[in-house]
């Protein structure tokens, strides 16, 4: 039997960025081994990605009939934070009535209140890809209003779960999934114990 | 074996590659060959069906030539 330790740091890559890098393995393997298997040993991965990003970062209000799309900057924020940053007219151009978001710390929900729209109605759509309805507590469907609606489900500002580590190397791409149990900024650190259990065919 | 290897990362609520700004990631892998028993059992099997091909081929041969005769 043959095996081959393999580390790997972004640092060192040869093309790509961090997120999605190739790397070039040819000095840590041997030439004429026919590897069948492949298992992670280890991980250190930044928990430096952002709670509202490109996959999050675009809230559809809909007045008069016409869409109106707000884009909140990408960045970490709590709930307090993030309702500051949407009562700032200034972070909702292009809107005709008046927005008042008020978090709710002891339910964790989000209430929205609309006024001066003399009792039309506003519709709130999370239909887009890049909704942020489950951060701030709300399916991703449309919601009708013309007073004040509060977030159906709880707020989560730890939305990312689980983060599956994938390479081409892997059959079917996944090599490993990891909880990221640490606060923003920090590494999330993993040894595996369990080879036999998380080992995966190599692609061929 | 391909000596380039693309390594990625994805949200699994979103299904989208993850934006880790510019900060490097580390880790470590093992590739292995399949181990020592497999293969023991592999070469007996291959060598099993060698043997019967073999025996099966004799005795074809051996109808051929009745049936010559």
């Amino acid at each position: 039997m043959f095996n081959d330790i393999i580390f790997i740091n972004s640092y060192n890559r040869i093309s790509g960025t961090t997120n999605n890098f190739q790397f070039d393995i040819s000095n840590q393997i041997r030439n004429n081994i026919n590897y069948e298997n492949i298992v992670l040993v280890n991980c250190s991965i930044p928990k430096t990605y952002y709670l509202i990003n490109e996959t999050s970062n675009e809230l559809i209000i809909n007045e008069q009939g016409i869409d109106k799309t707000i884009y909140i900057q990408n960045g970490n924020y709590s709930i307090l934070s993030l309702c500051n940053y949407l009562n700032n007219p200034i972070n909702l151009p292009g809107l005709i009535y008046s927005y008042n978001f008020t978090a709710n710390i002891t339910t964790g929900k989000i209430s929205i209140t609309v006024s001066n729209n003399n009792s039309n109605n506003v519709i709130l759509k999370f239909t887009n890809e890049n909704n942020p309805a489950l951060i701030i507590g709300f399916d991703e469907m449309e919601y009708t209003f013309n007073n004040t609606i509060t977030s159906t489900n709880l707020c989560n500002f730890e939305l990312t779960n689980s983060i599956n580590i994938c390479s081409n190397i892997v059959e079917n791409e996944i090599l490993f999934n990891i909880t990221p149990n640490i606060l923003a900024y920090n590494y999330i650190n993993y040894q595996n114990n369990q080879f036999e259990h998380t080992n995966k065919k190599i692609s061929k | 074996m391909r000596n380039v290897i693309n390594i990625y990362f994805i949200d699994n609520i979103t299904q989208k590659i993850i934006d880790l700004n510019g900060v490097n990631v580390s880790l470590s892998i093992c590739l292995y060959t399949n181990d020592i028993k497999n293969l023991y059992y592999k070469t007996k099997l291959e060598d099993y069906l060698v043997q019967n091909y073999i025996k099966k081929l004799e005795l074809d041969q051996n109808e051929l030539k009745k049936n010559i005769n």
